[in-house]
């Protein structure tokens, strides 16, 4: 496959997938640049053990990881705290969901993340997401269960504090 | 092993909770970033590695660009704003994104058997990420097209940790709980009783020592203790507060109140 191809094909997915492993939105494009020359140097590496995209996640998830643990000691504002600020102000654009669903992800460990979305956006199966992050098939139902879990703990935390702010974000 | 049922396909899940999923299953690059990204990755490819498909450096990706990628298609609107939008009306309040949370999720996870799941009304309108998956993921993934679920039960926890279900279920009566006698001291201070919500919230500081809202009742209990003129305490508890939490969202309802 060349290069372009592997671009056109993948570019989707290589934007997503750095997205909801917690690149912010200015920072996806270099990110992505970062995922695809990586790529595209070691193309000659890559063998069809696994397909394009398994190898293209791990990159990004590389990469994503790499920029969280750099982003992680000058981060300044608590992830609940951001969701919570979110709630602040009278109306928000169109992004609002997104914002908040970073909110929500951000506390997970970038492994529950890569398995939430990965099953519960991408729609992959425990199967395809146990051989994509290469770990056993129990791991990836583990780490579903805990991150489901935290993920609405989480979301009931910030509507309560919001709730006791005074705002309606009850029904 | 089975798989369980995806939370967007899940009948049980709220409306708040699936337009911020919907929100993030519809991801995609904004109109025209797929090219812009293109020519800087064409530009920075090492020399021995020059773009294929026939075209020079940071040429242009044109026609073989797939739906979705650069250009919106048809309105579809492939950017991250578009889809964004195309999950709500235009100019929808964040607050409503997280209405009604608590329930649907909270019946996500308590009890966590299969009678809480419920599949996809067949023949009914596909999940969002199934109609990402078919839309927008390209052929490069094959077998990855997810396919309407049947009911299936979460797997079970694995041994020697609590299943989240029972954690989750506690953990939501307590916050019910402490968020009431939060309400009820703030209630009762902004009626001008002072004392009423000091008791209220001391209380609440011993039934709930390690509650999810300690934050908010720390708060309350600084502008108690202004209310009552017992200044010297307020200042302590405010110091307390911001020495725990130092960029706290009510930071400056604090320092507002000791002023």
């Amino acid at each position: 496959m060349d290069p372009r191809e592997l671009y056109l094909e993948n570019v989707d997915f290589v934007w997503r997938s750095l997205r909801r492993l917690g690149v912010p939105e200015p920072d996806v494009a270099d990110s992505a640049q970062e995922v695809f020359l990586v790529a595209f140097r070691r193309m000659d590496q890559f063998e069809g053990r696994a397909r394009w995209t398994t190898w293209l996640f791990r990159i990004c998830f590389r990469v994503a990881s790499e920029r969280r643990r750099r982003a992680h000691v000058r981060r300044e504002i608590p992830c609940e705290q951001a969701a919570l600020e979110l709630l602040l102000p009278p109306t928000r654009d169109e992004h609002a969901e997104l914002e908040v669903l970073d909110a929500l992800l951000d506390a997970m460990d970038l492994e529950q993340r890569a398995v939430f979305t990965l099953f519960e956006l991408e729609g992959f199966t425990g199967p395809e997401i146990a051989e994509l992050l290469d770990v056993p098939l129990p791991t990836v139902y583990s780490r579903l269960r805990l991150a489901r879990a935290d993920f609405a703990a989480r979301a009931r935390r910030i509507r309560a504090r919001g709730a006791h702010l005074g705002l309606e974000v009850g029904s | 092993m089975t798989d369980p049922i995806r939370l967007l396909d899940s009948s049980s899940l709220d409306e708040g909770a699936r337009r911020v999923l919907d929100a993030g299953a519809r991801l995609a690059p904004p109109p025209g970033a797929a090219e812009e990204l293109w020519h800087a990755i064409a530009a920075a490819l090492p020399p021995g590695l020059p773009p294929a498909g026939g075209g020079p450096a940071g040429g242009d990706l044109g026609p073989a660009l797939p739906p979705g990628a650069a250009a919106p298609a048809g309105g579809g609107g492939a950017g991250l704003a578009t889809g964004a939008g195309a999950a709500l009306s235009a100019g929808a309040l964040v607050k409503t994104a997280l209405v009604g949370f608590s329930i649907g999720l909270g019946v996500l996870f308590v009890g966590g058997t299969s009678a809480r799941f419920v599949a996809a009304p067949a023949g009914g309108a596909p999940a969002a990420a199934t109609r990402l998956a078919a839309s927008a993921v390209p052929a490069a993934i094959p077998g990855t097209a997810p396919s309407p679920r049947e009911e299936a039960p979460l797997p079970a926890a694995a041994p020697g940790r609590e299943a989240p279900s029972v954690t989750v279920a506690l953990a939501e009566d307590a916050l019910s709980a402490e968020a009431r006698r939060v309400a009820e001291a703030r209630a009762v201070l902004h009626a001008g009783d002072g004392a009423a919500a000091l008791a209220v919230l001391r209380a609440a500081a011993r039934e709930f020592p390690a509650g999810e809202l300690a934050e908010e009742r720390a708060v309350l209990e600084v502008e108690a203790l202004v209310a009552l003129g017992r200044r010297s305490e307020a200042e302590a508890a405010a110091t307390t507060l911001l020495g725990r939490h130092p960029r706290s969202p009510h930071a400056a309802r604090v320092r507002e109140a000791l002023r």
